[in-house]
């Protein structure tokens, strides 16, 4: 079976949900809707999807950080593709987002001049060759729109202070939908096409947001990748096949349960020359047998230096009830009450001292995991 | 001001008429032997703005290493206390990882903008029109006395100066006047100093001025040529550079033959760009240091020596923030107040060619006595001038003094000695790379 994989970056679980092509897909396919992001920003959190593990353990914990991924450690999806003899093709914003290894060809797109519907769909029509030539393939297709209209008129025109974007919530709300519509219909082209070239037979369709973004909810983050709050580590994961059952999922999963979930659909073992993934299998959850896990996240507050960390500063645990943040950039703490509070507005932090406690030990657990 | 020479802004050598610099030197204080660490400006830079000598910071030449993570700046200090930046510097500034991210986003110009060719202009507009958030740091780094050095027509008459760079501070003179002019000396503090001095390629022999100063509109002309270039061309770009250094060189050498010159007068007028050999005299090392405005006594003149690495304890005293710690420099304050501080030897090295290795040098200096030799070999191309008998450097003392050499070799060991030189773990061609992609990404 080849394997599709197309991340819509920037995605917001909000608007996929109501999605009009969106909704057509999840019809029909296992809907994650509560996938969280080891990073809320697409460098570190692809890397942790892509090898199955955080970034505390690869190495890419922060902006900066892709040329420490271990690559020789964590062996990557690309990868084991390859070395199962698919052809591997990635088609991607930038060179920092992915790890390359495995791939037979990683091209970088110009996110502000090239046409991605038409380009991707060039790709299907050359992988559909591929595939009746008997080969076996992994596209892999990033869509970087939204990011570029962030980029053009939120990241370069206000800082994580600005007083007038925050205070104009419904004409963020109304930028963003108006980004993400051309998204939707992206993907409702291309999955349109992948159908009409029958691909859709004998690949598995992946599509994941890598993580959202903020609309002004919370002053000092006017995107993402400065807190740890729900708008942005909140991602998705859809996975399409025939032989998938159609199921929303509305627990708490990982995004580094993405790469082991793969991996069992397209029926490839762990390789043991490398170290384990940190991800379990979601394919439980399809089958009304899983087990919600923690879910450990960090981010890298910029502050207002203007200029990403080169480590992360924001540390955050999240279970589907509770979330404990830890500043490290000034020592303080938060805990949310998830379900009460699901917009995470009120820190109970001193209502709560027995679960801050409890999630604190976790979250020490889990980044001393290294 | 890059490449000001302290004895061109104050002092019976100066010959332009410079009626701003001179008010402002009776309205504050005015440092007469201010001497920086380094005879070029990246190394100087990194002295100015981390207060350590340039070995301790990590930064070695514009193509080399960046600032050490570890070492601390003045912006971050400032940053703390909510100054806002703002600057005017040259391109190659981005490079070595010193400055903070500044406000303004015209903050890099083309490397041979001055204040009396545009920058001036833009600082006037940022003044005017109250540009800048309160408090701010305005940095600028000013190219009119870097060579080649292009005199305005209504200043090339003697009257301003008896040689183009006399008449060029001249020039700048008049636009110090208007950004003055500008500034509530009583709200803020104005430093005026240079990265470094300058050799002057002019020299007045049997009562007639010779000067040696090559077209420089030309020059600049191929530069500017040069810098569109495809980067694939640089080997050639150099190639050529030092072509045009050589026969530079050759006409320079036929100019002067038959002239009796003092070394210092001849070492002016043949130093060269690409010249493989480097030295530490003062001609590249004696700067301007004048503070004026908020707090800042009207004590005037300061003869005691002071360093580079002093400017940042002084600012910091001066405004009241924190004084980052382990720094090589103390607080001037003092002196301003006309109380007495020790003076300090001041480590001195000069500055790699990048294109190309150089025969590089590092010394010591005290306000008698200069003293260096070769970076990496304390026997080599040893000099010992006695500044108090011979403030020209005309006469390299060494051989008849050994023990004034051993002695200051020893207060050069003491100094590098004091902190072991970091290593800069990152790989800073591979950090730049992916600053580049984050900016790309829109997140720098």
């Amino acid at each position: 079976m080849n394997l599709i994989f197309i991340t819509i970056d920037g995605a917001r679980v909000d608007r996929i949900v109501n999605g009009k092509n969106y909704k057509k897909i999840i019809k029909n396919s296992a809907l994650f809707s509560r996938v969280i992001a080891y990073a809320p920003y697409t460098i570190a959190a692809m890397h942790a999807l892509f090898s199955g593990t955080y970034g505390t353990k690869t190495g890419v914990n922060s902006y900066w950080s892709n040329v420490n991924f271990k690559k020789d450690k964590y062996k990557t999806l690309a990868k084991y593709l390859q070395d199962e003899g698919y052809v591997t093709h990635g088609d991607v914003i930038n060179k920092l987002v992915l790890p390359p290894i495995g791939f037979d060809n990683l091209v970088i797109h110009d996110e502000l001049n090239d046409n991605l519907t038409e380009r991707h769909i060039t790709l299907l029509d050359k992988f559909n060759n591929i595939s009746k030539e008997g080969k076996k393939f992994f596209l892999y297709l990033h869509y970087s729109n939204i990011h570029t209209g962030i980029m053009q008129e939120v990241l370069k025109k206000y800082d994580n202070f600005s007083k007038e974007y925050f205070e104009n919530r419904q004409k963020n709300e109304q930028f963003y939908d108006d980004l993400f519509e051309e998204a939707d219909e992206y993907l409702g082209t291309i999955m349109g096409y992948i159908e009409k070239l029958g691909l859709n037979k004998d690949t598995l369709i992946v599509v994941v947001s890598d993580h959202g973004i903020s609309v002004g909810e919370k002053f000092g983050e006017r995107a993402y990748g400065v807190f740890c709050y729900d708008y942005t580590l909140t991602s998705t994961v859809i996975f399409s096949h025939q032989n998938i059952p159609t199921v929303h999922i509305e627990s708490q999963v990982r995004s580094i349960d993405v790469l082991p979930t793969i991996l069992e659909m397209l029926k490839i073992k762990t390789d043991t020359n490398y170290e384990r993934f940190q991800g379990d299998s979601l394919i439980p959850f399809t089958e009304n047998k899983g087990i919600p896990k923690i879910a450990f996240s960090q981010s890298g507050n910029p502050l207002k230096t203007g200029k990403p960390p080169k480590e992360p500063n924001v540390w955050a645990v999240r279970t589907d009830e509770w979330k404990f943040i830890k500043n490290t950039h000034d020592g303080t703490e938060e805990l949310y009450s998830l379900i009460n509070d699901p917009s995470e507005e009120n820190n109970v932090i001193s209502n709560f001292p027995q679960k801050a406690s409890e999630l604190r030990t976790e979250l020490d657990r889990i980044s001393s995991d290294i | 001001m890059d490449s000001f020479k302290a004895e061109k802004f104050y002092g019976n050598q100066k010959n332009s008429i410079t009626p701003n610099i001179d008010s402002l030197i009776q309205n504050g204080c005015y440092f007469t032997q201010a001497i920086s660490s380094a005879d070029g400006t990246i190394l100087s830079w990194s002295s100015i703005f981390t207060g350590k000598y340039p070995f301790k910071t990590g930064i070695r030449s514009s193509r080399f290493n960046k600032l050490n993570k570890d070492t601390t700046t003045y912006f971050e200090v400032l940053q703390k206390q909510g100054y806002n930046f703002y600057a005017y510097l040259p391109v190659l500034s981005e490079t070595v990882g010193l400055f903070p991210d500044f406000q303004n986003d015209d903050c890099f110009y083309d490397f041979f903008l001055g204040i009396s060719n545009g920058l001036g202009d833009k600082m006037l507009k940022k003044l005017d029109h109250n540009q800048m958030k309160e408090p701010w740091f305005f940095l600028v780094h000013a190219m009119d006395l870097h060579p080649p050095i292009v005199v305005p027509q209504e200043f090339d008459n003697e009257k301003f100066g008896t040689n183009y760079y006399e008449k060029k501070v001249s020039t700048v003179d008049t636009w110090i006047g208007k950004i003055h002019n500008r500034l509530d000396l009583e709200k803020i503090i104005l430093v005026i100093t240079a990265d470094h001095g300058s050799y002057v390629q002019s020299a007045l022999t049997d009562d007639k001025q010779i000067e040696t100063n090559p077209n420089a509109a030309l020059q600049i002309a191929a530069s500017k040529m040069a810098s569109k270039a495809p980067k694939a061309l640089q080997p050639l770009k150099d190639k050529l550079f030092f072509m045009r250094e050589k026969i530079s060189d050759q006409m320079k050498r036929e100019a002067i033959k038959n002239l009796n010159l003092l070394p210092h007068e001849k070492r002016a007028i043949l130093a060269g760009r690409a010249d493989k050999d480097h030295f530490l005299f003062d001609d590249k090392l004696r700067i301007p240091l004048l503070f004026v405005g908020k707090n800042i006594p009207k004590t005037s003149i300061i003869k005691s020596q002071v360093r580079t690495v002093d400017i940042l304890p002084t600012i910091s005293e001066l405004i009241g923030t924190n004084i980052i710690e382990n720094t090589d420099g103390q607080s001037l304050v003092p002196l301003m107040e006309g109380k007495s501080l020790q003076e300090l030897p001041i480590y001195l090295e000069s500055n790699p060619l990048v294109i190309k290795k150089s025969n590089d040098v590092i010394g010591i200096r005290t306000s008698d006595f200069k003293y260096f030799r070769d970076k990496d070999d304390a026997s080599k191309r040893i000099h010992l001038y006695d500044l108090s008998k011979d403030p020209f450097e005309d006469f390299n003392i060494s051989e008849t003094n050994p023990h004034k050499v051993a002695e200051m070799e020893d207060l050069l060991q003491t100094i590098i000695r004091e902190t072991p030189q970091i290593e800069n773990k990152e790989n800073d061609e591979e950090s730049e790379e992916i600053a580049r992609e984050l900016r790309k990404l829109g997140y720098l």
